[in-house]
């Protein structure tokens, strides 16, 4: 039996076009339309945040169509390389794009990957702040702030940057390598932000010698904090309704907004350039932006929504936090300097 | 393959290099059905690598090897239908003794009929060892060992049996018990076998035809008791057997009779008459020897004599050991009497037991 | 001489696979990874170009830099000898990898002492669990280190009762964890070694006046030397190519090689990434081509008679009796702490969240099973793919290593280099094989107008089996090496075929290793995640470490659930094949 099922597996596999990511046969059940989507793994698959599940069915119920997800291990790298490579993208959209990745898709290529956004309705809904895309490609669909998350049973955390620098706060705080994680890239950003592309390397030079713990990725941080190794870490500012699910004390799960601020993280959709079905995905990308659908979207994938018109249960804002005065760096900010920024921070915190 | 009459094997030109060195060059020898053929050498003579070249083990770089009369370029070992018998036995110890001897039997069938096992049995009682089929192989004496190798190896019915040093392992007391056990078992199989061995008097004593091997090359082939009296060249000379060997000017031919004036270190020349069985002219330089069993003690008994002084004397038993200075040379004698260490001895030969090389 | 078809098939069949493997190795690896290395050479400023600028980075290679750069041998020299030289990341790669490769066999050997010398009550279950750690996504270790060795963790509080604790986010942190990954591995494979010594050389020595300790040095220690050696290597080689341990455990303080190479693949900055890949590549190589040299050659054949097993009970009160066993106690507390504590401490994870003690992570799963979409990963579905793939992977892997073991230790000029060739699936960057696995494979090449490409189960089966076989051939060739070749002769002259003899005589005659080296690659494919995420062509063919990555959400909770089914599915499977091959058939 071992046998047949797997030799039966086998002829399923070989020459299949679509490999690389997750895209199955199987959801093509309704509609003639089909509207393929690649995003992060997480979007679809992760326990408590994943509203890929909720959107395609919501999206299916509606319109005559089905919705594909695709989520390449290497995310919008793998259509980059496919450009690259030339070999076709076989997806009409990308949704889980950050400016950062907008920056790096222009600079490697020449011809245009993804196509002007247009006209979608509810775009003029987002909020002014959170645009990141000065050609028009991509649109936001939620954001995310980082911020300190700290165990207030152990230690009140500082209200400024220079703050964290205190003797008092050594080897308190764990944070992530803005190499290889998103989170420990806004808090780099961050940083920047504050002290200026002249000044970071030496704020970090001291906070280095403050103990800062930096680890590779947001879950190893989060886990060396949850298990006491520091009560301080850099995360995001819906902490809390993580705990509350959870049932955890409030009280260990505190946020802290250095100068009130936190650095944004837009998460943005587009239209890729050759898409087999750019009307419909533009539907796709207002149906995402309907205040409804941004309300729920914010709180299955325990974010913010990017419109002002979205609607959100009160108590939901208790516990998702929104920084006073939130910062971000915009496309032409990032544009040419950001490598640059995090290979000098690498360089000068990992040289051994 | 292996019709009568035709010989079992024949290497023609036959050369296998290493890089540079040559193991085996351009050797030419025919080996006849049933015959029971002794390649022997000083190790690194190429005699182990002829055996493999035979076996399949190699393959030559010029030459043609036939087995049985057909070409057998590219045929591998398991298709040449030949028994292969290491020194150090090789056996498979994973298996039992049975096992062993039944090994070849999975690949063709038993001559004669006869099932798998009754064929195991059969080859068992052959060398002896009828009761050790169960047996873990690593359980017997080196003896038994070897012997269980031979019943391996005649198991399939092998066209050719091909023994590489299989006693060299061995004491020399068994060595001999076995020695003439296998030849019992060739003689009565009538498989013809090639056998290869450093060990000279072995290979007198087993074989109907010796090839002595040097450097790759044969130097000589023939019947036992011949190459012992005639050796072509003066290697052969002293690698079989024992020997005294000196060299000389002819001055004279006379019929089959030569005289021949050998020069001491210490400088008279002295004239023996030695049996003229080569095509000799006076003046040339020409080797004899003479069997130290050929070499007679005592005065007045032969046409040469030799007034020597005993150096050092072994008795053996049945005969004695006479290590003899003879103007500055040393010389072997056989005797038959007890001889004193220093004594004045004289010994002399014939001319029909002095045999003369042709030059070299 | 007219042959059955069969047997004309037998006769051909090393040439046979020598070929399939060639085309598998060309199709699944060398191509592939073909496409990324070029690259290196694909700068616009000079095909060499690349290299020079890394050799020069100081960053990179610390005070040799200076030296290729240009500067004075004497006074980089100075500079090396003070004590704040820079080593570069290439220096603090290798020296971490040192480091982890002296703590794996320091903690491997009595390990292997113990399984192979001495007999005790669930020994051949240990044996059999001995390359767990293997199969355990990088994430989980660190969970269940940083829970177990952590400021509040129970094992590091014990511990550091006698002044052993281990302080995480140092190099001491990710050398312990390194070792906990590859000490098993260097105690599995001299495991094999040790049983395959012969009793009767051991017995010999003894009879010949040597004592029990004199015997061990010229008889066994000769005959395990090069198994040490060997899992020594593979030890280096492996952490040598690896960071995500380097990133959990200690921190962005410590660069290692891969995980730049990692960044820059990320940044597309192909050029420089395929340079470093080289550069490593030619390290790891350069360190098996060294170990494949010196590799000494074993005194003796192999028999079927192994070592007899000592009790553990002691069977006096005797000083020879008492010190080794009491020296295996106290060893065997160590390594259950290092072991167990971890993965005990997963466990635990998988059980509580806030609140306390739940199954709330074991339900998500069945929830998942009961109810996810067809784009999300299942626990059933990779539970049996990890099955499927690993029995796949392992009746591909072991036919290649086999043959790849016999071609070389026969004997031709440069077959040390062929091996070290054979060796390069070990020893290539992961992130590059990735990226090459998705050019090369699912992109595929176009010929005459189609494209040909190769994604899904069978693409998966042959990259597990591509990265598994080196293992094999480790473990296989040396063991083929001093087997007395006389006994394939011996078989080929009865009328086996080269592949009967192989068969019938050579692989029982070195069972062990051929045992140590299946393990090993199935372990591998059980624990493959990169490979398998790039080529499975939907989620239904995920397997367990993929599953476990993707229910890595805010809270752990799923991804440890997973984790201990994928413990509990790999320590069944082991079991299960320990019990079924009896005493000679376990892993």
């Amino acid at each position: 039996m071992r046998r047949r099922t797997f030799v039966s597996a086998v002829g399923t596999g070989v020459l299949a076009s679509l490999a690389g990511c997750t895209d199955d046969g199987a959801q093509t059940e309704a509609g003639d339309r089909r509207l393929v989507v690649g995003t992060y793994t997480a979007f679809l698959d992760a326990p408590s945040i994943s509203p890929g599940e909720w959107v395609k069915t919501e999206f299916e119920s509606e319109f005559d169509a089905t919705l594909v997800w695709q989520s390449p291990p290497n995310e919008l790298n793998h259509y980059i390389e496919r450009r690259t490579s030339d070999v076709g993208i076989d997806a009409d959209a990308y949704v889980g794009l950050t400016v950062d990745q907008l920056v790096r898709v222009d600079e490697a290529l020449e011809e245009p990957l993804f196509a002007e956004a247009g006209d979608v309705t509810g775009a003029d809904e987002i909020e002014s702040g959170l645009d990141f895309d000065p050609e028009g490609r991509a649109l936001p669909y939620d954001t995310g702030y980082i911020s300190l998350v700290y165990d207030g049973t152990a230690v009140e955390a500082p209200e400024t940057f220079e703050g964290l620098l205190e003797s008092e706060y050594g080897e308190q705080l764990i944070a992530q390598n803005p190499g290889t994680s998103a989170t420990g890239r806004a808090f780099l950003l961050h940083t920047i932000h504050r002290f200026g592309e002249d000044g970071y390397l030496e704020y970090w030079d001291r906070l280095q010698n403050n103990g800062v713990r930096v680890l590779g990725a947001w879950s190893d941080a989060y886990a060396a904090w949850q298990d006491g190794e520091a009560p301080m870490v850099v995360s995001y500012s819906t902490d809390q309704v993580f705990a509350e699910q959870d049932g955890a004390d409030l009280e260990k799960h505190q946020v802290r907004f250095l100068n009130d601020q936190a650095y944004a993280n837009p998460e943005g959709m587009a239209v890729f350039a050759d898409a087999d079905e750019p009307e419909l995905t533009r539907e796709f990308m207002s149906f995402l932006l309907r205040p409804e659908v941004q309300g729920e979207l914010a709180q299955r994938n325990v974010s913010f929504p990017a419109t002002e018109s979205a609607e959100l249960p009160a108590e939901y804002g208790e516990l998702a936090k929104v920084p006073p005065e939130p910062v971000t760096f915009g496309y032409d900010r990032l544009q040419g300097s950001v490598e640059g920024w995090i290979d000098a921070w690498e360089r000068q915190f990992g040289q051994q | 393959m292996g019709s009568d009459r035709r010989p079992a094997a024949a290497l023609e030109g036959v050369s296998k290099r290493y890089g540079e060195t040559a193991a085996v060059a351009d050797l030419s020898v025919t080996i006849e059905d049933g015959e029971f053929f002794t390649l022997v050498g000083p190790s690194g003579c190429g005699k182990t690598t002829t055996l493999r070249l035979l076996a399949g083990f190699e393959a030559p770089t010029t030459g043609r090897i036939e087995l049985g009369g057909e070409d057998v370029a590219g045929v591998p070992p398991e298709d040449r239908e030949v028994g292969v018998v290491f020194q150090e036995y090789a056996l498979f110890p994973h298996m039992t003794v049975g096992e062993n001897v039944g090994y070849g039997l999975s690949f063709a069938d038993p001559p004669g009929g006869a099932s798998r096992d009754e064929r195991v049995a059969e080859l068992l009682a052959l060398v002896d060892l009828g009761e050790t089929a169960e047996r873990d192989p690593t359980a017997l004496s080196g003896g038994q060992r070897q012997r269980v190798a031979l019943a391996r190896a005649l198991a399939p019915g092998p066209e050719l049996l091909l023994l590489d040093e299989p006693m060299s392992a061995l004491d020399a007391r068994l060595r001999e018990r076995l020695r003439v056990q296998l030849r019992e078992i060739q003689s009565e199989l009538g498989i013809t076998t090639i056998y290869v061995t450093h060990d000279q008097e072995e290979a007198l004593a087993i074989s109907d035809r010796v090839a002595v091997m040097q450097d790759g090359r044969i130097e000589q082939v023939g019947q036992p008791r011949e190459l012992y009296r005639r050796p072509a060249t003066q290697f052969v000379a002293e690698f079989l057997g024992e020997n005294n060997l000196l060299s000389g000017r002819v001055t004279a031919v006379d019929g089959e009779t030569a005289a021949v004036a050998v020069e001491p270190p210490d400088g008279t020349p002295v004239e023996f008459a030695v049996a003229a069985d080569r095509t000799v002219a006076v003046d040339d330089r020409v080797f004899f020897c003479v069997r130290p069993e050929r070499l007679t003690v005592g005065a007045g008994e032969t046409e040469n004599e030799l007034a020597a002084t005993a150096r050092n004397v072994e008795f053996l038993g049945a005969t004695t050991r006479v290590h003899l200075e003879w103007r500055g040379r040393e010389l072997l004698a056989l005797a038959d009497r007890a001889i004193e260490p220093g004594a004045a001895v004289t010994v002399g030969f014939d001319p029909e037991d002095a045999h003369v090389l042709p030059r070299e | 001489m007219s042959l059955a078809p069969a047997r004309w098939l037998e006769r051909r069949a090393i040439a046979g696979l020598a070929v399939a493997v060639t085309a598998l190795l060309v199709v699944v690896f060398y191509y592939p990874v073909g496409t990324v290395i070029v690259e290196a050479v694909g700068d616009e400023r000079g095909p060499l170009a690349a290299f020079a600028a890394l050799l020069r980075d100081p960053f990179y290679f610390g005070e040799l830099a200076r030296l290729v750069a240009g500067e004075s041998p004497l006074a980089v020299g100075r500079d090396l000898l003070a004590g704040d030289r820079r080593l570069g990341v290439v220096g603090f790669t290798a020296y971490q990898a040192l480091l982890s490769t002296v703590a794996s066999v320091a903690i491997g050997l009595p390990a292997a002492y113990a399984l192979a010398r001495y007999e005790f009550p669930g020994r051949r279950t240990l044996r059999s669990l001995t390359l767990l750690p293997f199969v355990l996504p990088s994430i989980m270790v660190a969970v269940g280190f940083v829970a177990a060795f952590g400021e509040d963790g129970p094992v590091n509080a014990a511990l550091g009762t006698v002044g052993l604790s281990i302080d995480l986010f140092t190099l001491e942190a990710i050398v312990v964890a390194h070792a906990f990954y590859n000490a098993p591995l260097v105690a599995r494979v001299v495991t094999a070694a040790w049983e395959s010594v012969d009793a009767g050389a051991v017995e010999t020595a003894r009879s010949l006046g040597a004592s029990r300790s004199r015997a061990f040095l010229d008889v066994v220690a000769p005959q395990l030397l090069p198994a040490v050696a060997m899992g020594a290597t593979l030890t280096f080689v492996f952490t040598f190519g690896t960071f995500p341990i380097v990133l959990a455990l200690g921190g962005a303080e410590y660069t290692v090689l891969e995980e730049r190479i990692f960044r820059l693949v990320q940044e597309l900055a192909y050029a420089e990434a395929a340079a470093l890949a080289v550069i490593e590549l030619a390290i790891s190589l350069g360190v098996l081509y060294l170990y494949l040299r010196i590799e000494a050659r074993q005194a003796g054949g192999r028999t079927a008679r192994p070592l007899p097993r000592r009790r553990l009970r002691p069977p006096e009160l005797s000083v020879r009796a008492l010190v080794p066993r009491v020296g295996l106690v106290a060893y065997g507390l160590v390594a259950a702490g290092l072991f167990l504590a971890p993965i005990a401490s997963m466990l635990g994870a998988s059980v509580t969240n806030a609140g306390g003690v739940t199954l709330e992570h074991y339900q998500f799963l069945l929830e998942r099973q009961a109810e996810g979409a067809a784009f999300q990963a299942q626990p059933l579905p990779a539970i049996r793919n990890s099955l499927l793939f690993g029995a796949g992977a392992l009746a591909v892997a072991l036919p290649t290593g086999v043959v790849i073991a016999v071609l070389t230790t026969r004997s031709y000029r440069g077959r040390k280099l062929i091996d070290t060739v054979a060796m390069a699936p070990l020893a290539i960057s992961g992130v590059v094989l990735g990226l090459g696995l998705l050019r090369g494979l699912v992109f595929g090449v176009e010929v005459g107008g189609t494209r040909l490409a190769v994604g899904g189960a069978a693409a998966i089966v042959a990259a597990h089996a591509v990265a598994g076989y080196p293992f094999v051939v480790r473990t296989v060739a040396p063991e083929l090496e001093t087997l007395d070749a006389q006994l394939a002769e011996s078989a080929r002259a009865l009328g086996a075929t080269r592949v009967r003899a192989l068969l019938d005589v050579e692989l029982p005659l070195v069972w062990p290793g051929v045992l140590a080296g299946a393990a090993l690659a199935l372990a591998l494919s059980i624990g493959e995640f990169s490979a398998t995420v790039v080529l499975a062509t939907g989620a239904d063919q995920f397997t367990m470490p993929v599953a476990i990555e993707r229910f890595i959400g805010r809270r752990l909770g799923p991804a440890t659930a997973m984790g201990v089914v994928l413990l509990a599915v790999t320590s069944a499977s082991f079991l299960a094949i320990d019990r079924l091959g009896g005493d000679r058939g376990g892993l």
